[in-house]
């Protein structure tokens, strides 16, 4: 159960999780965030939610992550049609982590926007690993 | 004008969004309002983005949409991401294709998707 789930099973309000109350900032980490907006994002019509191998599977990566390194406070979190989607961004660079539950999930994508140029600039990464992940988030500042 | 004819790109062009597509602080489109719908149910694969000629044309005969971007074609063409925008059937709709399914790209479709999302700009 994530920190956020326990908080709302014991009654406790989570409605300042996502506006403002700096106490469960202190107390709920980005790693629980996500996984808790994937597991409660909202569903078009027919739509299946990311298994909760896919969910496990990316905050675990976010987990181990972060252990070293510092993540943006914010990170915007999707789910579509059973991809797992979650994106940092620092002025024109964005960092998404992506899985479907593909063989070579999770995926990292490097995107940067490029005003002066004919068009943005992208990579994708296939089997993320943490230390993929936390040159991609450095990336995201350099 | 026939189905398929492009729009001329001096024209601005409306999706209507739901809370699903937009960010946290509903302030601005994410990047899943531009990627195309694999198939679901009875639907099959999309194979262009819907717009609408007018905010009220974006979001006709749509439930739960009720947040509207704007996008002006010429800067969709800019994008050298070779996407067509196009007359739809209906004439109150217009089409953007050229993007694959997530699925197909996931790289390009992404890509092509927050390129979108940056030149999107909210309606009051």
């Amino acid at each position: 159960m994530s920190n956020l789930n326990f908080l709302a099973a014991s009654g406790s309000t989570v409605s300042g999780l996502r506006g403002g109350s700096s106490y469960y900032r202190e107390f709920v980490s980005s790693e629980s965030q996500i996984e808790t907006a994937l597991e409660t994002a909202e569903l078009d019509e027919g739509e299946t939610r990311p298994s909760d191998q896919i969910i496990s599977e990316l905050t675990r990566l976010v987990q181990v992550a972060s252990r070293t390194i510092s993540f943006p406070a914010k990170a915007e979190v999707s789910v579509f049609f059973g991809e797992a989607v979650v994106t940092w961004k620092s002025g024109p660079r964005e960092v998404t982590i992506l899985s479907r539950g593909n063989p070579d999930d999770p995926k990292v994508l490097r995107y940067e926007s490029r005003p002066d140029a004919p068009r943005s600039a992208s990579t994708i990464i296939p089997n993320a690993t943490p230390a993929l992940l936390r040159s991609s988030i450095k990336w995201l500042y350099s | 004008m026939a189905v398929g004819d492009p729009i001329p790109p001096d024209r601005v062009i409306y999706r209507a969004l739901n809370k699903k597509r937009m960010n946290e602080a509903l302030t601005a489109p994410n990047e899943i309002a531009f990627l195309l719908k694999t198939a679901n149910g009875n639907y099959p694969d999309e194979t262009h983005l819907s717009f609408g000629v007018s905010p009220a044309a974006a979001v006709a005969g749509l439930t739960n949409m009720r947040y509207i971007c704007s996008i002006a074609v010429q800067d969709i063409l800019r994008l050298d991401r070779h996407l067509l925008v196009t007359e739809d059937d209906d004439p109150q709709k217009v089409r953007v294709s050229g993007m694959p399914l997530i699925t197909e790209n996931e790289e390009l479709s992404m890509a092509i998707a927050k390129d979108l999302l940056g030149i999107a700009r909210m309606c009051p």
